[in-house]
């Protein structure tokens, strides 16, 4: 029926833009069948949350080719635009629905079509429709209300498997001593809210697997009633979709998770491209700022540029997830590749001039030229396209390289990693060696001592001490965050419950990297051989996945999730479906970051192949959409722990 | 995938029929227009409102522009639908099954098309000018992309035109090859390749929009060549053949040349709207200059507010000086 429900894979990036593209489109169709027109132009109003959903989904090509004319936002002036019907995506609010009755009040456009982006509650709309009957309508055509939808895609997808609820501090809001009970309430009815969203943008009601204890159990609980409730209802919204997705082998698993299952991922340093482009440089909604040097310019000005990184970058597609170095190797390699076949270009183009000109058959081979001609210069775009990718990498690399080398991340990494592979057996000395260097910024040494902590069960009062001296030493003032994970610990065990995983892609450096300071590209390249990719390493959450869709392996980790079944009858014990599943969510109560991400579709979605001294990672059939509240860099995590720990010491 | 969608069970009649025929949202999407229009009457009876519907039920009047661009769309779609046939009647290589005579009818059709089309466009732009004019520069921008978007389309249709002209030149000449393999060489060669050339005459004249090319029509084939090459002997003939086969390369050539200006042309107006992306933060830039103007003016009305009382009191002041200075 609706083609897009049958895609082979789940694809919430994909779903969604479709979602947004119908809702484009149905201003288009709704006129045509009144007005026997079949294009007509748009406007497209946002807010900041419909714009956050829409920037990294459709550009403005896109917009314009669905014939959106003009995009602006909801609260800036505008201007009418009698003749033309306009499409609202705003978030159901009070202050967004007032604007909206203005706005149809002045009779601004000749249709209003409102989409909002989450489920608008029945009082909400109650007082959308009073404030309307109140204004009066000067026109007696303009500025009607067409429609009214919801979206229901109140998520952010940054990437065919990924996406984030867009709620910012969430880990305090969740985890913080201060806290009250209804503000916690709050904040998971919110995560539900957008949770559900995403469930229907998938069109299929999954099976909950839940950490027991913590607000991941309560949200699951929260889920299923939702599902159960539109499932009852007449006019449920699964309806389509659950026709052909009965079968419980079919339904993907949506496994939730606490963040407390696994802290030390979100304070790692980390070694992969994408991380390491969120980590250093503050990759958000697929785009990237980078500070430019200018050659000219001496007086050490910054010009900022900003990067767009998503699926129509093949380079970014293929490398986003690959380490650092080898990602330079092949910045290198794709510059070659262009430099090559501009020469081609320019001999097969050039030609022409420095040819002496036969007259016998000078008209035949003048017709040959041309279209060389003709060819070369239709290859141009795409080589200037080409030309654009490989720079706009070289920049960003050379941006991480110099982070890099400001903050000795390399030390900090390879430490952590030794740190996460063998804790027991890790000398301390080698972390205060660390701390007292004068390399790293203090972030950077409270989040290495942090992994420590979290990782290092047995760690002596003494050794501990130390650290915290040295930290002091180092600048570092504020250590509510270790307060806070201690307090934790003491109040319960459960932090190590699940044993902490070292990560993937663990790559050990040769020592004599470190001590090289880095110049330029070629030679972080050369450096790419003395990489050991040991693939066997995944983290906590990657397992605990694998393992619910597997349905075998560890039994702890199969005992300790209950199953929510939001389509069984209620009561009844879920049946344990024999065959593992395809398809599965990830979602974390809290903030995830790009490492796990990773880690999750290299662990998870992938098999290794060993070709020769490389290692691959292959796709095996399965899916795992990752996500989370929001996305958080090491530091933004740490500073979210300094708060909650900073309340604590308040409390 | 349209489908109608089943009326709500709390819709209270079925007056708005609009809605009945309305496209069924996606499976993601809900409607909630009926319940909203049942609530909106309720809260209109509430306030002794006339009810009425919601919905684009009437057509509210449109401006000269909307309906030229309107109306440009629509014939675009057409033209691109005659174009399509005109491809897939180009396509056929039979040898003897040949819809010349159509394939000329059409091409002919869609030339004026095109024609008409690209004037009509330039009226457009002159409406558009006018309209920018006013004051209302958000109205301006709409239009000014209205037209830039059906460029763009009328563009690639012309573009759509121009390939499958190509490959029609390009069968015919492969046919001619092998008819002279077949045949004597006494035969016609003229015949074929006049119609094509005289196809091919008009392929370099692509550039749309803001000059108004004027499409030539095409020339009827020479009545004199077939006669000609029927009399003359065969030595002659080859003589001839060779003649119209560089002519023709040199209007291929020439063809060729009109595309890359055509490309260069397009390339230079495609690379602005590439890569943006809606959250360049212009509009938050506007939004917050409004905010700050707004701050700006609370401020000053507070400032001007007291500007009046501290006057007052230095008036006040000085009349009391002026007093307690007399009295003195």
């Amino acid at each position: 029926m609706n083609s897009s429900l049958q895609l082979p894979n789940l694809s919430v990036r994909a779903r969604q833009r479709d979602a947004l593209l119908q809702m484009l489109s149905a201003c288009t169709a709704g006129a045509d069948a009144l007005e026997d027109n079949n294009d007509v132009w748009k406007v497209l109003i946002y807010d900041s949350v419909g714009r956050d959903i829409i920037a990294p989904l459709l550009q403005v090509a896109d917009l314009r080719a669905a014939g959106v004319t003009l995009h602006m936002m909801l609260h800036a002036s505008r201007q009418p635009i009698p003749d033309v019907p306009a499409v609202y995506f705003v978030e159901p609010t009070k202050e967004n629905v007032t604007r909206v009755c203005s706005d149809s009040a002045k009779g601004f456009y000749a249709s209003l079509w409102v989409n909002f982006t989450n489920s608008i509650s029945r009082d909400l709309l109650e007082s959308f429709a009073d404030k309307l009957a109140t204004v009066s309508n000067p026109s007696p055509f303009a500025g009607r209300i067409a429609r009214v939808y919801d979206m229901y895609t109140s998520f952010l997808s940054l990437e065919d498997n990924l996406f984030h609820l867009n709620l910012p501090g969430s880990y305090v809001a969740l985890n913080a001593p201060n806290v009250t009970d209804s503000e916690v309430e709050a904040t998971i009815k919110s995560i539900v809210d957008r949770l559900f969203c995403l469930i229907v943008t998938l069109g299929v009601a999954p099976i909950i697997r839940a950490q027991r204890g913590g607000p991941a159990m309560h949200v699951a609980r929260m889920l299923e009633q939702r599902i159960r409730e539109h499932l009852i209802s007449s006019n449920n919204i699964f309806s389509e979709a659950l026709s052909f997705a009965a079968a419980p082998a079919e339904r993907p698993l949506l496994v939730i998770v606490d963040r407390s299952a696994d802290m030390s991922v979100m304070l790692h340093h980390t070694w992969t491209y994408q991380a390491l482009a969120h980590d250093t440089l503050g990759l958000k909604l697929n785009r990237v700022t980078v500070p430019m040097k200018d050659e000219n310019n001496t007086m050490g000005e910054v010009r900022k540029r900003v990067f767009d990184l998503d699926k129509s970058d093949s380079f970014w597609e293929k490398n986003a997830g690959l380490p650092f170095p080898m990602v330079a190797d092949a910045v290198e390699n794709a510059l070659q590749l262009y430099q090559k076949e501009v020469a081609d270009l320019n001999r097969s183009a050039g030609s022409i001039s420095g040819e002496p000109i036969d007259p016998e058959s000078a008209t035949l081979k003048d017709g040959a030229k041309t279209s060389k001609l003709a060819a070369a210069i239709s290859s141009i775009p795409e080589l200037s396209k080409k030309k654009r990718t490989i720079d706009l990498h070289t920049n960003i690399a050379t941006a991480i390289l110099d982070q890099i080398k400001d903050r000795g991340l390399d030390g900090f990494f390879q430490v952590e990693e030794e740190l996460l592979m063998r804790p027991s057996t890790f000398d301390v000395e080698r972390i205060l060696a660390l701390l007292r260097n004068m390399k790293g910024t203090v972030t950077d040494k409270l989040r290495l001592f942090l992994v420590y902590y979290l990782c290092v069960d047995n760690a002596t009062e003494d050794d501990l001490k130390k650290c915290v001296t040295a930290l002091e030493t180092a600048g570092c003032s504020d250590l509510n965050a270790y307060g806070y994970l201690k307090s934790i610990r003491a109040f319960t065990k459960k932090v190590s419950a699940i044993p902490t995983a070292p990560l993937a892609a663990s790559t050990s450096i040769g020592s004599g990297y470190a001590a090289s300071v880095l110049d330029t590209l070629s030679q972080v390249a050369s450096n790419v051989n003395k990489l050991i990719i040991s693939a066997d390493k995944a983290f906590a959450a990657s397992r605990i996945v694998q393992t619910l869709m597997d349905r075998k392996g560890d039994t702890s980790i199969l005992e300790e999730y209950e199953t929510l079944d939001p389509k069984a009858p209620k009561g009844s014990v879920p049946p344990a479906a024999a065959r593992p599943s395809k398809e599965a969510v990830l979602f974390i109560v809290g903030p995830g970051n790009y490492i796990e991400f990773q880690n999750c579709q290299d662990q998870v979605c992938s098999k290794v192949v060993q070709e020769g001294k490389t290692t691959k990672f292959v796709p095996n059939g399965k899916t795992v959409i990752y996500g989370a509240t929001e996305l958080c860099t090491g530091s933004e995590f740490l500073d979210q722990l300094q708060k909650s720990g900073g309340s604590t010491a308040a409390s | 995938m349209r489908r109608r969608r089943a009326p709500l069970p709390s819709s209270p009649s079925r007056t708005q029929s609009v809605y009945d025929m309305t496209l069924a949202a996606p499976s993601s999407i809900r409607d909630r227009t009926q319940e909203f229009s049942a609530i909106l009457q309720s809260a209109r009876a509430s306030h002794n409102k006339p009810p009425a519907p919601l919905g684009t039920a009437h057509v509210p009047p449109r401006s000269d522009f909307t309906r030229l661009a309107a109306q440009v769309g629509k014939d675009i779609q057409q033209t691109s639908v005659k174009l399509a046939k005109l491809t897939k009647l180009a396509q056929r290589r039979s040898l003897f099954d040949d819809p010349t005579a159509e394939i000329q009818e059409l091409t002919y059709i869609i030339k004026q098309d095109i024609q008409a089309l690209n004037s009509k466009l330039t009226d457009l732009q002159r409406l558009r000018d006018a309209t920018r004019r006013s004051a209302n520069k958000q109205a301006g921008d709409h239009s000014e992309n209205v037209v830039h978007s059906l460029k763009g389309r009328l563009g690639a249709t012309a573009e759509g035109f121009k390939k499958v002209l190509k490959m029609r030149t390009d069968s015919l000449a492969a046919q001619q090859d092998r008819r002279s393999h077949f045949m004597s060489t006494q035969t016609n060669t003229s015949m074929f390749s006049t119609p094509a050339t005289s196809v091919a005459l008009d392929l370099g004249q692509g550039s749309l929009g803001s000059t108004a090319t004027s499409f030539q029509p095409v020339q009827p084939p020479a009545p004199g060549g077939r006669h000609t090459a029927l009399v003359t002997a065969p030595r002659e003939s080859t003589y001839h053949q060779a003649r119209a086969d560089a002519v023709r390369q040199v209007e291929s050539t020439i063809v060729e040349l009109g595309q890359i200006f055509n490309q260069l042309a397009t390339m230079v107006s495609e690379q602005g709207e590439l890569v943006e992306r809606i959250d360049a933060n212009v509009d938050d830039t506007v939004t917050h200059m409004n905010a700050g103007q707004n701050q700006l003016m609370i401020y000053y009305n507070s400032i001007a507010g007291n500007r009046a009382l501290i006057l007052k009191v230095f008036a006040v002041l000085l009349v009391f000086l002026v007093v307690w200075t007399v009295i003195l």
